[in-house]
């Protein structure tokens, strides 16, 4: 993972240094935006023996930005964000299969430098697992995840086209599953997102919502 | 080349996708299903099943609802006899027939997990001690398997627990526990004896006592309770006796055949109470260790409760 991380950084940072600062139009206030992104994530849980449990899937990203500070090169945006995962188990085959279906919502800070940006959200997740095959069941648990994520965008006058990378850890509560340990859970993924952005500031888009 | 410079942009963005997708996804595709998901979390009721035609283990959950058949012999000819259990997923078998134990998982995946030239005779219950030995009775003995399935000792004939090890003498054992002392004890069917035995030796056992409970009750099954006392239960006379954990002080706590007619196994609920198989009425009933029946229906009567050979509770990861 820290190799993934360390490729994308190197061109991420080729990128920005080469086009980031050159357009005019990244210079203009972004002001409130809206994100939605879409998804490859991988999730690992780990089972009490200490089995680990692989799903890869769907992802679904929305994020509503509100600047709080916002300069030529610099912002800093307060934000909600709903995520939805929908993934199979990897080891999934015709005597057994498992699916889980993840929802998760909460809010968090981003910072933006020129095209790269960095995040930091806090999610309360519901996830729900099915379960078909010599196994029949189903399961809803709750729990709560911090995810950072780093990415680049490129403005495209009121749109933007951007590619993230997104890490998250958390832990299910045993009272959420009745095991005799607590479930560690931790994803990635990488979303491609397109973002609109509203070029208000957060009071005048309330004020022209209310008009 | 201005006006290229979005094009090349995204040309750059699709290269990354195509290059960082990969090493997001590296992840193996082996792994595991996830316990909880599977309801793995809950603990289930396992039954050995030795009907003509219909040998099988089947799981219930902790009421009684029937979940499915975890494994069938019936077409090779196996009896399961015995089950103990080894994590919250595994369970060994001893196959009487086939002269052999098996480890069987919960969703079904089977495979031979002992044999032996000396594991030839009739297979009852076995029990799986702390350190993963496996105690399992052989007509009139016992035979000893560590936590591998290599059989101790590993040459001769004389099995780990002999017919007769000094003042103990097994006469058609059919049933084993470990009492809070880490003793083996075996009950007789003939002659309705409680055997004790330690099981530090590295070749055989060592018999500590033998308390006769009574020579006619012809005893099919007995379990250690959490309560410190020895279960029995009596398949000719259908009595349940409660003794101490050597066997010492038996008296009958039930004693109905309309509800627990001709007794084959037992085993201890989480919460205390016994489950007892009655082969006459087709039932598995529930007691509690005063001798009093829980409910007024049978806990479970259904198509596989006819003739049930054991019965274990396999707990939730």
């Amino acid at each position: 993972m820290k190799y993934s991380l360390f490729l994308l950084s190197i061109f991420i940072a080729s990128n920005a240094l080469a086009e980031g600062t050159t357009s005019s139009s990244d210079a203009s206030p972004k002001g409130v935006a809206v994100v939605g992104a879409i998804g490859s994530p991988t999730l690992k849980l780990s089972n009490p023996d200490g089995s680990d449990v692989y799903y890869s899937g769907v992802s679904l990203w929305g994020r509503g930005l509100i600047p709080i500070v916002e300069a030529r090169a610099f912002r800093f945006d307060l934000l909600g964000s709903l995520r939805f995962t929908n993934a199979n188990n990897k080891k999934n085959n015709d005597a057994q299969k498992e699916e889980a279906d993840i929802l998760g919502y909460g809010g968090g800070a981003e910072i933006g430098l020129y095209s790269l940006f960095f995040g930091l959200e806090y999610l309360m997740n519901t996830g729900k697992h099915y379960s078909i095959g010599a196994f029949n069941n189903s399961l809803i648990y709750h729990y709560n995840s911090l995810n950072y994520y780093i990415g680049f965008e490129k403005r495209l006058g009121i749109f933007n086209l951007g590619i993230v990378y997104s890490s998250g850890s958390g832990s299910i509560p045993t009272s959420e599953t009745n095991l005799s340990k607590a479930t560690p859970v931790s994803d990635s993924a990488i979303w491609l997102q397109a973002s609109y952005s509203f070029k208000k500031d957060f009071f005048a888009f309330i004020a022209d919502l209310l008009k | 080349m201005e006006q290229y410079k979005d094009l090349r942009f995204i040309l750059r963005l699709l290269l990354a996708i195509f290059l960082f997708a990969p090493l997001v996804a590296c992840n193996n595709n082996s792994g595991s299903y996830y316990a909880a998901a599977l309801g793995l979390n809950k603990a289930r009721l396992l039954v050995a099943v030795q009907n003509t035609n219909s040998n099988q283990v089947v799981s219930y959950d902790l009421n009684g609802k029937l979940l499915g058949v975890v494994a069938d012999y019936s077409a090779i000819g196996g009896v399961p006899r015995g089950i103990s259990v080894i994590d919250g997923l595994r369970f060994l078998v001893p196959l009487n027939g086939l002269d052999r134990i098996d480890m069987i998982q919960l969703d079904g995946t089977t495979s031979i997990w002992t044999t032996n030239v000396q594991y030839t005779g009739t297979l009852y219950h076995s029990v799986r001690d702390s350190s993963g030995n496996i105690y399992s009775i052989e007509t009139n003995t016992l035979e000893k398997f560590d936590s591998s399935g290599s059989r101790i000792p590993t040459t001769g004939a004389t099995p780990y627990v002999n017919t007769t090890l000094g003042a103990c003498t097994l006469a058609v054992p059919r049933s084993v526990v470990i009492n809070s002392n880490g003793q083996l004890v075996v009950v007789s069917n003939t002659s309705g004896a409680i055997a004790v035995y330690t099981v530090t030796g590295a070749t055989t056992a060592v018999c500590v006592s033998s308390t006769v409970l009574g020579a006619g009750i012809g005893a099919t099954a007995m379990i250690f309770h959490s309560d410190g006392s020895l279960y029995i239960a009596g398949g000719t006379n259908s009595n349940i006796y409660k003794a101490s954990a050597t066997g010492t002080g038996g008296a009958s706590i039930f004693n109905n055949t309309a509800i627990i007619s001709a007794p084959s196994s037992m085993v201890e609920l989480p919460d205390g109470t016994i489950l007892v198989s009655s082969t006459t009425t087709a039932s598995i009933e529930r007691i509690n260790t005063v001798g009093t029946r829980i409910g007024t229906t049978s806990f479970i009567k259904d198509g596989f409760t006819a003739n049930v050979s054991a019965m274990a509770i396999i707990q939730g990861q």
